[in-house]
């Protein structure tokens, strides 16, 4: 298994810069997932790490081995593509095989590999199928199957699941989790989706505008989200927030036009928090009080049943929040209601430049 | 369905007979050679051009076919059959592989100057090849192809190029770019990603191409009687001998079946392959 390092990659079409300033370290067998919106360069990013596209700048290596302007074949690396990309006129077996047979492989070995992986996938009985006579989640077995045959030390994935529905997307991520559990392979991952990212990463790296955002583990990122930016693309409903002015004389306060807000107990990450800030609570974050009991006034606008728990709409300071409550929490819409949360599960963020405080 | 849409309005018969006169009008030619290459010459002389034969007979079609003359030989017109599918068939192969290759290169090759050099191709179309007959005179007959067999190949394939290129490069547009990523990432080159994975995807715009070249190269007469040579001249080039025949008078039944001799492979191959032609212009349409 190899690393992956990126040093100061940049990239631009033209005049257009696309990713400034990459900066990442995957260690060997490690499953990193690139996580942004459409437009973010996350897979442009994935296309140089592949060899693809080249970067305008900077350094890439994989293992020990700078690999900046190699081949992609010459880089040890496969990779799965978004619309699975087989080869049409191809037969399954031919697909699976394709690259082995450029690479001139023993055709004993083709044959045990090929049996390898159309076990471990169950494919055995598509192999002499046409991609067109496939299903999406057979094509997309298939797709997995090429990658995983050449036995790289690193496999791409762009986007894989997003071509399937819904149930078969999660069998799927279940099932790619458990592939790279017993491969060990170091996987780089592109999505939007960041259901897949909390779930399979054992690092995530978030992008927006060509810059990486924050690089951390799931959970790091859910609970401590380094810009503002993070902390409204992750979670659903996404995290609530509220704008105001910091003051730290006598412990930390939110000064606004509803009322000061007591914010000691408060983690601070940078300096002395002072200025125009942003509050952020997650939902589940957020307590249901008696109405004027805790510190913030809400009025519940509307109640979605979620199964599990229900998320209750209320305005906030003109403000629409979002609260996970348990699903016995009797409440009716329209009903005045207090909030309060621990300052220590908060996060806040600069109005200025997005960061953490 | 409602009961107005089973009737037929005056527009949808007014375009039924609009069609049906075109198709009279597009037939009647064709019929009336057919009808007469069946005649003896006294029958036409005495009769109606249109009037059916009263006892039709080949002896028309077996003296263009080997006995008609053209100039001091009375070989019919024989020899240029042959003389054309030698032309035609390489010319088609070798102008639609090439064209494939260089419509993938296009496709793939992402710059400016790949749409420069799209533009240019396509410049290249609406030139007339009348301006470009004497440059390329020259041209072979320096380097000694002018009058042979590999001359009037080459001049067919040349002259076909932009129109194949341009054509393969708009199907192979339609081709999702994940597929050559996917051939390059599993190491595959240049050539061996066309020749295994695009080439195999392209049996349709084949098929297109290949009748239009097929009838549009079979069907010149201008590049075969410059370039060709004597000993190649194609079946248009004789027939044209044949019937610009000056010494007594025309043989119309000869000259009739001459023609259709020359036309019968053009009209086979579009009989034959009108469904995939339809097909494959369709298949490039949506795909594009």
């Amino acid at each position: 298994m190899k690393s992956i390092h990126l040093r100061n990659v940049s990239k631009s079409y033209g005049a257009t810069p696309v990713l400034s300033g990459i900066n990442l370290q995957i260690e060997p067998g490690e499953f990193t997932v690139l996580l942004g919106p459409s437009g973010c360069g996350k897979s442009t990013l994935l296309n140089i790490i592949a060899g693809l596209e080249d970067p305008s700048g900077g350094q890439l290596l994989i293992g020990d081995r700078d690999v900046t302007t190699a081949e992609p074949a010459d880089r040890g690396l496969a990779m799965v593509f978004q619309s699975y990309a087989l080869f049409p006129t191809m037969r399954v077996r031919d697909n699976l095989t394709f690259g082995l047979r450029i690479d001139r492989t023993p055709r004993a070995e083709i044959e045990k590999r090929l049996k390898w992986v159309s076990e471990l996938l169950q494919i055995e009985k598509l192999l002499d199928r046409k991609p067109g006579q496939l299903s999406g989640g057979q094509r997309q077995r298939v797709a997995i199957g090429r990658a995983l045959i050449r036995s790289t030390d690193v496999c791409l994935f762009d986007e894989p699941l997003s071509n399937l529905d819904a149930k078969l997307r999660t069998e799927t991520r279940v099932e790619i989790k458990k592939l790279h559990r017993d491969l060990g392979t170091t996987i780089v991952y592109v999505t939007h989706d960041q259901v897949e990212a909390m779930t399979m990463a054992d690092r995530v790296a978030v992008l927006s505008g060509g810059k990486v955002e924050q690089y951390d583990t799931p959970q790091a990122i859910y609970d401590k989200p380094m810009t503002r930016f993070v902390a409204g693309f992750l979670g659903s409903p996404s995290m609530n927030f509220l704008s105001g002015t910091l003051v730290a004389e006598n412990g930390l306060r939110l000064v606004r036009g509803g009322g000061d807000l007591d914010l000691s107990g408060y983690e601070v990450t940078n300096g002395a928090p002072a200025g125009e800030a942003e509050l952020g609570i997650r939902p589940e974050a957020l307590r249901l009080t008696a109405p004027g009991a805790g510190r913030l006034r809400a009025r519940v606008e509307s109640i979605d049943l979620m199964g599990a728990d229900r998320i209750l709409w209320m305005s906030v300071d003109g403000r629409l929040w979002s609260v996970r409550v348990e699903r016995d929490r009797a409440c009716r819409e329209g009903e005045e209601i207090g909030l309060d949360f621990s300052a220590a599960a908060a996060s806040l963020f600069s109005r200025d430049t997005g960061a953490r405080l | 369905m409602s009961a107005t849409a089973r009737r037929p309005d005056i527009g949808t018969i007014g375009l039924y007979a609009f069609l049906l006169a075109s198709a009279v009008f597009f037939l009647l030619p064709i019929a009336l050679v057919v009808v007469n290459s069946l005649k003896p010459m006294d029958e036409i002389r005495a009769g109606s051009l249109l009037a059916l034969p009263a006892a039709p007979s080949f002896d028309a079609w077996r003296m263009a076919w080997s006995e008609a003359c053209s100039g001091l030989d009375c070989n019919g017109i024989s020899p240029g059959l042959w003389n054309s599918v030698k032309i035609t068939i390489p010319a088609v192969i070798i102008s639609i592989l090439f064209g494939a290759l260089n419509g993938f290169a296009l496709t793939e090759w992402k710059s400016g100057l790949s749409n420069a050099t799209m533009f240019l191709i396509s410049v290249a179309l609406f030139v007339p090849y009348q301006s470009m007959i004497y440059p390329t005179v020259i041209m072979l007959s320096r380097v000694g192809l002018f009058g042979t067999y590999p001359g009037i190949v080459a001049v067919h394939v040349i002259f076909g190029l932009p129109f194949t290129t341009l054509l393969f490069r708009n199907f192979y547009l339609g081709i999702p770019g994940e597929i050559t990523k996917a051939a390059r990432m599993e190491g595959a080159s240049f050539l061996r990603t066309f020749f295994s994975v695009i080439l195999p995807m392209s049996t349709n715009i084949i098929l297109v191409v290949a009748i239009l070249q097929f009838t549009g190269i079979w069907n010149d007469y201008l590049l075969g009687l410059i370039f060709a040579g004597n000993d190649n001249m194609p079946m248009t080039v004789q027939l044209n001998n044949i019937v610009s025949n000056t010494r007594g008078a025309a043989i119309l039944n000869v000259n009739m079946a001459a023609s259709l001799l020359t036309a019968l492979p053009a009209l086979v191959v579009y009989f034959l392959s009108g469904r995939f032609f339809v097909r494959g212009i369709a298949a490039g349409a949506v795909k594009g």
